[in-house]
C-alpha cells in the first residue's frame, strides 16, 4: 500500500503521563486525511511526536519510506514534513517576509514559489514588510499556513486552522487548504467538523490517546451515532 | 516605542544635566571617557544578552572570557613561548576527544578504564611541569631574550607531555559517547586539524617566538587581538558543546556550572600568570608617540598618543576602543537584521522549537552564537589591555556591569545590551568624575566630594531606577 505516513503503535509520554498509549494509523498518498478527536485525545500530541518534539518511547513512524523515530526536528522536517502548530507559532517580531524566508530549505525556494503562496493568501503579499506580530488572526493563521509552504514538502501537518477565527476567515482558510490538497498531502487536525466535511478524504477518530476508528469520511458522517459519541456533535 | 519615558528621563540626567552643570570640554571628556568604558562593557554584554535570549543560559563565565582573552592577548604579544608551550597540550587534548568520539561507538571501552586512563594520562602529561619557566614575563622584549634551553623544557619532553594529553583526550571522548555519523568526517578533520597545529606550533616554536618577538609592534598587537578573539571563541564552542548541553534542562545547574567556571577561570589565571597585575600593553603606534595631537589629521599623521578635545588631552587609544565598540555593536547587528542566521537567531529567541520544526538545526546555533559571544568577550579583553592592564579580578569587574547593562536593556535584547552598556559607561564615567573633582554647587565654599563607593554604586542606582519603571529593563519582554 502506498502509504505517506504509517504510524505503528506509538506510545509518547510526556513527564511521568502516559499520553499516547498505542497511536497506529496509516496515511495514504493523494489524500486529505482529517485527525479528529474530542479536546485532549491526543491529537496535538500525535503531530509533536511525529515532528519529534515530543520523544516516542515505543513504536514506529514511517514517511515515505523512513523511520522517524529517534530523529531530532530538524532532520524530519527536512526530509520534507510542514508542520503548522496549533496557536499559529509564527514569529511575531520577524517582518513577513522574515518568516517565509526562514522556511527556506533551499536557496530561492520563496522566489520559486512566491506567486503561488501569494495567489493562496493575497494578504501576506502587502504585508510582507510588516511585523508578524502586527497580523490579524487570520493573517498570522495564513502566515503559518504559506511558511509551511515555501519548501518543497510531501507531507503537511495542519493543528486546527480554524482556532479562534471569525466563519468568514474560517472559510477562507478552507478554500486555500482545499486547493493544497491537489498537491501534497495534508494531515489535518480540526474540531470544526462543518468546515471539512467536504474537504477531508478520510479520517482518523482519536479517543484517549488511542485511535478508535478510522476510514472513508463520508462514513463518519453518515453515522449519527458515532458523530455523537466520540465528536459529542449532532449531525 | 517601548520603554521611550524611562528611557529619556535617564539619558536627560546622564548627558543633559552634566551638559548644563559642567564646562563643555569637561563634558566632552567625560562623555568620550564613559563611551570608552560603554565600548567595553558593550563587548561582554551582547554575548551575555545574546546567550541568554537564544538559549535561556546566564553565563556567569563571561567576564573570565573576557579576562582571559586579555591574558592570552597579552601573552601573545610579550611572552610567546608560554603559549608556545602550553597550547599544543590543550590541542592535543581536543583533537583526542574527537578522535575518541569517532571511535567510541566502534570500541566500546569500559567506562572504568577510559576514565582511570583520562585521570591518569592528564595527570602524566601536567608531572613534574615546571610553569614558572615559562611565565618568565618581561625576560621576553623585542628583538632580544632568545630562548635558552634552560628556559623551557626539551622538545622532547613537551612532545611526551602532548602525547599524554592526546591519550587523555582519547580516554575522555570514549566516555562522552559517539558523534552521529554524518558528523564524522567533519570530526576527523577536525581533529586532525587540531592536532596538527599542535605538532607544527611546538615544533616550530623557537622559530615562531623570534618571529613574533622580533616583528613590528603594530602587528604583534594584531596578532595578539586575533589569537585572544580567536581563543575565546573556541573556550566558548567547546565550553558550550561539553559542559553546558548536557545542562539545558537543569537550569540551577547550568548556574551552579557556569558560577563554578568563573572561580576555576580566575585560579586558573592566578596558577598560570601569578596573582599579580601586569602592566598594560603597549599600544599600536598609532597611539602611542608621546605628544598631544591638536586635531584628528595631526593625530593621524604623527600617531599621537593624546588628542586635544576642547582644550583637554584624551588619549586616543580609547578612541580604538570605542571604534571596536561600535564597529562590534553595527557588524553584529547587520548580521543580525539582515543575514539567514541572523534572522534564525532572532527567531529561535522567540520560539526555539519552531525554528527546528522548520528544518534549522538549533543546537548548532546555540553553539555558533555561544562561540561568537565569547569570542566578542575576548576581543573585548585584548583591545582593554593597553587601557587597564591584567589582573585576575578584571573578569568579575566586567561581568558585573555587563550584567547591570543587560538586566537595564532587558535580557535577550540586542540594542538593549547596547543601550544599557551606554548608561552603565556614562554613569561610570559621571561618577569618577564627581569622586575625583566633586561638584561645586552655587553659593557653597568647597565642592562635595562623593566617595568611590558611591561612583561604583551610581550604576547600580540606575539599575534599580529602571527596573521600579519597568521591571523587565527598557526594551525587555522576556523576564530573567
Ligand atoms: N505539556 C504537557 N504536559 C502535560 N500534559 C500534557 C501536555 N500537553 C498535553 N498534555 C496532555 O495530553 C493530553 C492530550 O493533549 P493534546 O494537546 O494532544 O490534545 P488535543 O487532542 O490536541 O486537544 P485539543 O483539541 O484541546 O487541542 C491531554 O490530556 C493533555 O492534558
Ligand atoms: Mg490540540
Amino acid at each position: 500500500m502506498d502509504a505517506v505516513l504509517e504510524l505503528r503503535d506509538v506510545h509518547t509520554f510526556i513527564g511521568s503521563f502516559h499520553i499516547l498509549k498505542g497511536v497506529s494509523f496509516a496515511m495514504r498518498a493523494g489524500s486529505l486525511t482529517a485527525l479528529l478527536g474530542r479536546n485532549g485525545a491526543g491529537k496535538t500530541t500525535t503531530l509533536r511526536t511525529i515532528m519529534g518534539l515530543w520523544p516516542a518511547a515505543q513504536g514506529s513512524i514511517r514517511f515515505l519510506g523512513e523511520e522517524l523515530r529517534g530523529r531530532p526536528t530538524h532532520e524530519i522536517a527536512a526530509l520534507g514534513i510542514g508542520y503548522v502548530p496549533e496557536h499559529r507559532a509564527i514569529f511575531r517580531g520577524l517582518t513577513v517576509e522574515e518568516n517565509l524566508k526562514l522556511a527556506e530549505r533551499r536557496r530561492g525556494d520563496l522566489a520559486r514559489r512566491a506567486e503561488w503562496i501569494f495567489s493562496l493568501f493575497p494578504d501576506l503579499k502587502a504585508a510582507l514588510k510588516k511585523p508578524a506580530g502586527l497580523l490579524s488572526g487570520g493573517q498570522q493563521q495564513m502566515l503559518a499556513i504559506a511558511r509551511a509552504l515555501v519548501p518543497e514538502n510531501r507531507l503537511l501537518l495542519i493543528d486546527e486552522p480554524s482556532e479562534g477565527l471569525a466563519p468568514m476567515l474560517v472559510e477562507h482558510v478552507m478554500a486555500a487548504i482545499h486547493r493544497l490538497r491537489e498537491e501534497v498531502p495534508i494531515l489535518l487536525v480540526e474540531q470544526n467538523l462543518h468546515a471539512i466535511r467536504h474537504l477531508a478524504d478520510h479520517y482518523i477518530l482519536m479517543e484517549d490517546g488511542r485511535v478508535v476508528r478510522s476510514g472513508p469520511m463520508a462514513e463518519l458522517l453518515g453515522n449519527r451515532e458515532w458523530l455523537q459519541r466520540y465528536l459529542g456533535v449532532t449531525a | 516605542m517601548r520603554g521611550t519615558w524611562p528611557l529619556i528621563l535617564i539619558l536627560f540626567a546622564l548627558i543633559g544635566l552634566p551638559a548644563i552643570f559642567l564646562p563643555m570640554s569637561v563634558w566632552a571628556s567625560v562623555m568620550l571617557s564613559g563611551l570608552t568604558l560603554a565600548a567595553l562593557f558593550f563587548l561582554v554584554a551582547s554575548g551575555l544578552s545574546l546567550i541568554f535570549g537564544l538559549m535561556d543560559v546566564i553565563n556567569f563565565a563571561h567576564g573570565t572570557l573576557f579576562m582571559l582573552g586579555a591574558y592570552i592577548g597579552w601573552t601573545v604579544y610579550q611572552n610567546p613561548r608560554l603559549l608556545l608551550n602550553v597550547a599544543p597540550l590543550f590541542l592535543a587534548l581536543g583533537a583526542g576527544i574527537g578522535f575518541g568520539r569517532v571511535t567510541a561507538g566502534a570500541l566500546s571501552v569500559p567506562r572504568a578504564i577510559s576514565g582511570f586512563g583520562l585521570v591518569g594520562f592528564g595527570a602524566l602529561a601536567f608531572w613534574n611541569h615546571n610553569l614558572g619557566k615559562l611565565v618568565a614575563f618581561g625576560s621576553t622584549v623585542p628583538g632580544g631574550a632568545i630562548p635558552t634551553p634552560l628556559a623551557q623544557e626539551p622538545l622532547g619532553l613537551v612532545f611526551a607531555r602532548m602525547a599524554a594529553m592526546g591519550l587523555a583526550g582519547l580516554c575522555g571522548g570514549w566516555r562522552m559517547g559517539g558523534t552521529r555519523s554524518e558528523d564524522r568526517y567533519r570530526s576527523w578533520g577536525m581533529s586532525a586539524g587540531l592536532l596538527l597545529l599542535g605538532i607544527l606550533m611546538l615544533s616550530g616554536r623557537e622559530l615562531i617566538e623570534r618571529w613574533i618577538l622580533e616583528s613590528p609592534g603594530d602587528l604583534r598587537f594584531l596578532l595578539a587581538v586575533l589569537a585572544g578573539t580567536l581563543a575565546g571563541g573556541a573556550l566558548g564552542a567547546w565550553m558550550e558543546a561539553t559542559l553546558i548541553r548536557p545542562l539545558y534542562a537543569r537550569p540551577i545547574y547550568q548556574v551552579l556550572l557556569t558560577l563554578g567556571l568563573s572561580y576555576v577561570g580566575v585560579e586558573l589565571v592566578r596558577v598560570v600568570w601569578g596573582p599579580g597585575n601586569y602592566t598594560p600593553l603597549p599600544r599600536p603606534s598609532l597611539f602611542a608617540m608621546p605628544c598631544l595631537a591638536s586635531s584628528i589629521g595631526e593625530w593621524l599623521s604623527q600617531g599621537c598618543a593624546s588628542l586635544n578635545v576642547l582644550g583637554r588631552p584624551f588619549p586616543t587609544y580609547r578612541l580604538l576602543i570605542i571604534g571596536v565598540g561600535v564597529a562590534m555593536w553595527a557588524g553584529i547587528g547587520l548580521l543580525l537584521r539582515w543575514t539567514r542566521i541572523g534572522i534564525a537567531v532572532r527567531a529561535a529567541v522567540e520560539d526555539r522549537e519552531m525554528v527546528e520544526a522548520l528544518g534549522i538545526p538549533v543546537r548548532r546555533l546555540f553553539t555558533g552564537v555561544f562561540a561568537m559571544g565569547s569570542a566578542l568577550a575576548a576581543l573585548g579583553g585584548v583591545v582593554a589591555t593597553p587601557f587597564l592592564g591584567l589582573s585576575p579580578a578584571m573578569g568579575l569587574e566586567f561581568l558585573l556591569q555587563a550584567f547591570i547593562a543587560v538586566i537595564i536593556g532587558g535580557m535577550g535584547h540586542y540594542g538593549g545590551a547596547a543601550m544599557g552598556a551606554f548608561l552603565v559607561g556614562l554613569a561610570r564615567a559621571f561618577g569618577d568624575y564627581l569622586v575625583t573633582v566633586g561638584i561645586a554647587l552655587p553659593g557653597m565654599a568647597e565642592a562635595i566630594h562623593f566617595s568611590p563607593a558611591i561612583a561604583r554604586a551610581s550604576t547600580v542606582l540606575i539599575m534599580a531606577a529602571i527596573l521600579l519603571l519597568r521591571p523587565s529593563g527598557l526594551f525587555g519582554q522576556k523576564t530573567g
